[in-house]
Order: structure tokens, then C-alpha cells, then sequence
């Protein structure tokens, strides 16, 4: 498996850490294990998932409420904050 | 009468700086912005397409009073189109603004007064963010998280603008992660493989 540059070069792990490690527990049927190695994932994964939804329903001209909530830029700022935050806590509790 | 009616539909034209304009070219792609004075040389005409900020929406520059004295007027250049066709050269509008409609989302439709809001390619930097190591991708969020607001506020081109940023960087982020990952996987096998060398001479 690929290394991430970023924890080659600092030590430390980054706010996106464990995706892969993750994938290959969701593969293997352990999500629970899978949450584990990244827990912004509660956050980041549902959210990718509506933007993408989102994306699909504007292409289709329906679901315009779901559309501009899914796009709402308080969303967007809170994903910004918590990766950065998760970035630091991770660190300093070595998650 | 006259004069109010003009000042009603375009205003702000008293000012002594002239505003910088937008335009769209006759292939709908969007130009700009340029100085007022300079729209003649970029080939504007009385019935080109023109924006600038704080207008409501695209309009002809024949139309925009700050424009009168700069861009001939349309019946002037009416002579220009061929005599043999005076249909074609008196209903230009109808035609042109269905092919706005088909062809640039950017355009202007009678119908529809406001441009359509940009893709901020919010999805694009998201999974940026999280499938690649480098923060590239949440300078791409901020972008895409700008279009909206942007939008909202009438600054068309400067949302549209934020939006292009945003899958740029995007995909900066993704390939440059790629990348990244590729040479260093590429060096972690090689110590590997090293390792492995050094240690064929053992029995296993």
C-alpha cells in the first residue's frame, strides 16, 4: 500500500489518514474497524455522499431543497474547522 | 421623459470613471472585463451582449447609457448587413437568444434574467480532501464554498470565477497526491525490495 507523503516527511498523521486502511476493513466487512482509523469519517463520508447525490439530483432539475442543503456553506466551513481540529487532536492523542 | 426613463433602466452612468465591462463574443464565449472606452477595439457592437458589476443582468450595450457615446448605435451598423435580407438585420434578437439558451449557460435569455448559478465543484474538492494527503484540496472547499455567496450578491463572473478555481485546485490536489504517493511508494518498495535483498542470503 502506498505510504502518505505526509506522514513520511513529518511523522505525524494527517487529517485524511487511514482512508485506505479503512477501505480494505469496509472490503473486508469490519465497519466498525474501518471508522477506526479515521473517525472524521462520521462526518466527511456522508457528507461527500449528499454532495455527490446533490451533484446527480441538479443534473436532473429535482430535489432543488435537498440540493441547496447539501451545498450550504455552513456545511462547507464545518468540514473545513473539523479537519483541522481532527488533524491536531489525532496528533496530540495519537488516534 | 426621455432622460429618466434611461437613468431608470441603467443607472450610476454620471460617474467620472467608467465602468469596467464584460462581453460576449459572437462564438458566447465571455470577455473581460475591459474598459468602456476600449469595448470598440475588442469589436463590440450596439448589439453585443455586455455586463458590468452592478447591472442586473446582461444586457446590449446599446442599451447601457454609459455606452452611447462609445458604441455606434445599432441602427447605424444596420447598413452593414446585407439590403437583401432586411428581415435577418430586424429581428436579430429572437434567433441569437435561443442559441445563448443552447449553447452557454452563461448566457443571456430573455426568460430567465439571471445567469444560472455556476457548479462550485464542491464534490470535486471534498473527495480531494479526502483521498489525498495534501491540503490543497481544502483551499479548493473555501473556493467552492465562495460561489454560492458570490452568486447570491450578483457577482456573476466573480463566482463563476471561484467555481473554475475550485476544479482546478481540485484536481491540482488529486493528481499532486497522486503523484506524490506513486514516488514514494515507488521508494518505499525500493528499500524494500533492498531489504529483501539482503536478506536472500538467508535460509528460509
Amino acid at each position: 500500500m502506498p505510504k502518505c507523503p505526509f506522514r513520511l516527511l513529518t511523522g505525524w498523521n494527517c487529517p485524511a489518514c487511514g482512508v485506505q486502511r479503512a477501505l480494505h476493513a469496509l472490503l473486508n466487512g469490519h465497519p466498525s474497524e474501518a471508522l477506526a482509523y479515521n473517525y472524521l469519517f462520521v462526518f466527511s463520508i456522508p457528507y461527500a455522499l449528499a454532495l455527490m447525490v446533490a451533484y446527480v439530483l441538479q443534473k436532473m432539475n429535482r430535489g432543488e431543497s435537498f440540493v441547496r442543503m447539501a451545498n450550504h456553506p455552513i456545511l462547507a466551513r464545518v468540514y473545513i474547522v473539523l479537519f483541522f481540529v481532527w488533524g491536531v487532536v489525532r496528533n496530540v492523542l495519537g488516534i | 421623459m426621455h432622460r429618466s426613463m434611461m437613468s431608470f433602466v441603467f443607472t450610476s452612468n454620471s460617474k467620472i470613471s467608467m465602468r469596467q465591462y464584460y462581453y460576449l463574443t459572437p462564438q458566447n464565449e465571455q470577455k473581460g472585463p475591459v474598459d468602456a472606452s476600449m469595448l470598440p477595439a475588442y469589436g463590440v457592437t450596439g448589439s453585443t451582449m455586455v455586463w458590468a458589476q452592478g447591472m442586473p443582468q446582461w444586457v446590449q450595450a446599446s442599451r447601457v447609457e454609459e455606452l452611447m457615446n462609445i458604441i455606434p448605435p445599432v441602427t447605424t451598423a444596420a447598413p452593414h448587413v446585407a439590403p437583401a435580407a432586411p428581415a435577418v438585420a430586424a429581428a436579430p434578437q429572437a434567433p441569437q437568444s435561443v442559441t445563448y439558451i443552447q449553447t452557454a449557460p452563461g448566457g443571456y435569455a430573455p426568460q430567465q434574467p439571471m445567469m444560472p448559478k455556476p457548479n462550485s465543484h464542491m464534490v470535486l474538492a471534498v473527495l480531494s480532501t479526502l483521498f489525498c494527503c495534501l491540503p490543497i484540496g481544502i483551499y479548493a472547499i473555501v473556493c467552492a464554498s465562495q460561489v454560492d455567496s458570490l452568486y447570491s450578491r450578483g457577482d456573476y463572473y466573480g463566482a463563476q470565477s471561484k467555481a473554475n478555481s475550485a476544479r482546478t485546485w481540485s484536481i491540482v490536489g488529486a493528481v499532486g497526491g497522486l503523484i506524490v504517493s506513486i514516488i514514494t511508494t515507488l521508494i518505499y518498495a525500493g528499500t524494500f525490495a533492498a531489504g529483501l535483498g539482503s536478506l536472500s542470503g538467508m535460509n528460509f
